[in-house]
């Protein structure tokens, strides 16, 4: 038996380690603050008694704010007040971020293949942005935004739908006076916490 | 024995998994909790992936509409000829002949032949200025005669450029000049010409 038994041990070690670069992952998200995202999807795998197997593809979170107005000017002090400064997000500020699970389950522990899909946000205060999130059934305003998806099978695909709202000041950015804004400024972090839920 | 085994591999699972290394080449660090249960080593409880990203936002505002505020001053233009009388008189032509004058109404005190038109911009953004005389055509002459004689010089901005206003400066500025010279002919009273000044820029 003990032999048995440290057998498989080592089969799920070599198991593990061989997943430890996904063949479908292309890239990595990161836990650092920065300005582009520039790979779309990941999938997370893992093989043990109960397999997960879930691929997150998102859009860039990188968002675009045209300035329609740059505020109110003074023509004697040549300078803008930048706090009536208007505009308007790119694609309404969207961005979509699909969950796919495949997970399967084989009971134990009461694990049947379902994860609770977890979007939160942290904003800059200052940024002067608000966020709503939907999964298109229930709408969240500035809060945690959950779901569950189901395991391989069916309804075992969920989209989180992350919209900007608000106006950032002019004074947030980078601005040379002449129209350019420099560079992205980083507001926030978007997270999606993944758990597998059991029955 | 046993209890010791599934122990040790148990943690060196739970290592391997959670400093995966991702096709990037960074770490990425999902949180696992591996619970070896009595001695199982089936991985039962929870799996736990956190996905991070910054989220940024790309501002324009080449494509908000600029201020403007571009200010124009001149002195008047309603320039006054008076004869000094020591013309001669032609009983022939009945006109004076020879003989001089001199020019009022311009400039800041009203008492010269020369006025002065000033653009000052304190927009937001740069703009162009131009200057243009043109005399006044026949049906704008006063009783319908023109103003034979009488010679008006205009020099001034010619596109040229007005700085956008910066902060803690004034306004950039440019000046027209309008003279007056030469002795009308006949007296009579009316429009000579026109000046227009062209305000452009390279945002609408």
């Amino acid at each position: 038996m003990k032999k048995i038994f440290a057998v498989i041990l080592t089969l799920a070690m070599i198991l593990c380690l061989g997943a430890a670069v996904p063949p479908e992952s292309t890239g990595s998200p990161s836990g650092e603050l920065i300005g582009e995202v520039p790979v779309n999807a990941i999938a997370l795998t893992s093989l043990d008694a109960n397999e997960y197997d879930i691929t997150v593809e998102w859009e860039d979170l990188s968002f675009t704010y045209t300035f329609t107005s740059l505020g109110t000017w003074n023509p004697d002090t040549h300078t803008y007040d930048t706090t009536s400064a208007t505009g308007e997000w790119e694609d309404s500020g969207t961005k979509t971020i699909t969950i796919t699970n495949n997970s399967t389950g084989d009971g134990t522990a009461g694990y049947s293949g379902g994860i609770t899909a977890t979007a939160s946000v942290v904003l800059d205060s200052e940024a002067g942005i608000k966020y709503e999130i939907t999964n298109g059934e229930t709408y969240w305003e500035s809060e945690d935004a959950t779901m569950n998806i189901n395991g391989g099978g069916e309804d075992n695909i969920g989209e989180f739908t992350l919209t900007i709202t608000g106006d950032p000041p002019l004074s947030y950015f980078v601005w040379d006076g002449s129209g350019d804004v420099s560079e992205p400024k980083v507001f926030g972090v978007f997270t999606i916490t993944l758990k597998q839920w059991t029955l | 024995m046993k209890r010791i085994l599934a122990l040790v591999l148990a943690c060196v699972i739970a290592v391997n998994m959670g400093a995966v290394a991702w096709a990037s080449g960074e770490e990425y660090n999902p949180v696992y909790t591996y619970g070896p249960s009595g001695d199982s080593t089936t991985l039962t409880d929870l799996n736990e992936h956190d996905l991070t990203f910054g989220m940024a936002i790309t501002a324009d505002a080449s494509g908000a509409s600029p201020a403007y505020y571009v200010t124009v001053t001149w002195d008047s233009m309603a320039f006054t000829y008076t004869g000094d009388g020591t013309g001669d008189w032609n009983p022939e032509d009945h006109a004076y002949e020879g003989g001089g004058g001199s020019w009022t109404g311009g400039g800041a005190d009203g008492e010269q032949d020369t006025s002065y038109i000033t653009i000052t911009n304190d927009s937001s953004v740069d703009v162009y200025v131009s200057c243009t005389y043109e005399e006044a055509t026949p049906g704008e002459y006063a009783n319908g005669e023109p103003f034979n004689g009488v010679t008006v010089t205009l020099d001034g901005p010619d596109k040229d450029t007005l700085e956008a206003g910066t902060e803690g400066t004034d306004g950039d500025s440019t000046t027209a000049t309008v003279s007056v010279s030469g002795d009308p002919e006949t007296s009579i009273e009316g429009v000579v010409g026109t000046i227009t000044i062209t305000i452009e820029s390279d945002y609408y």
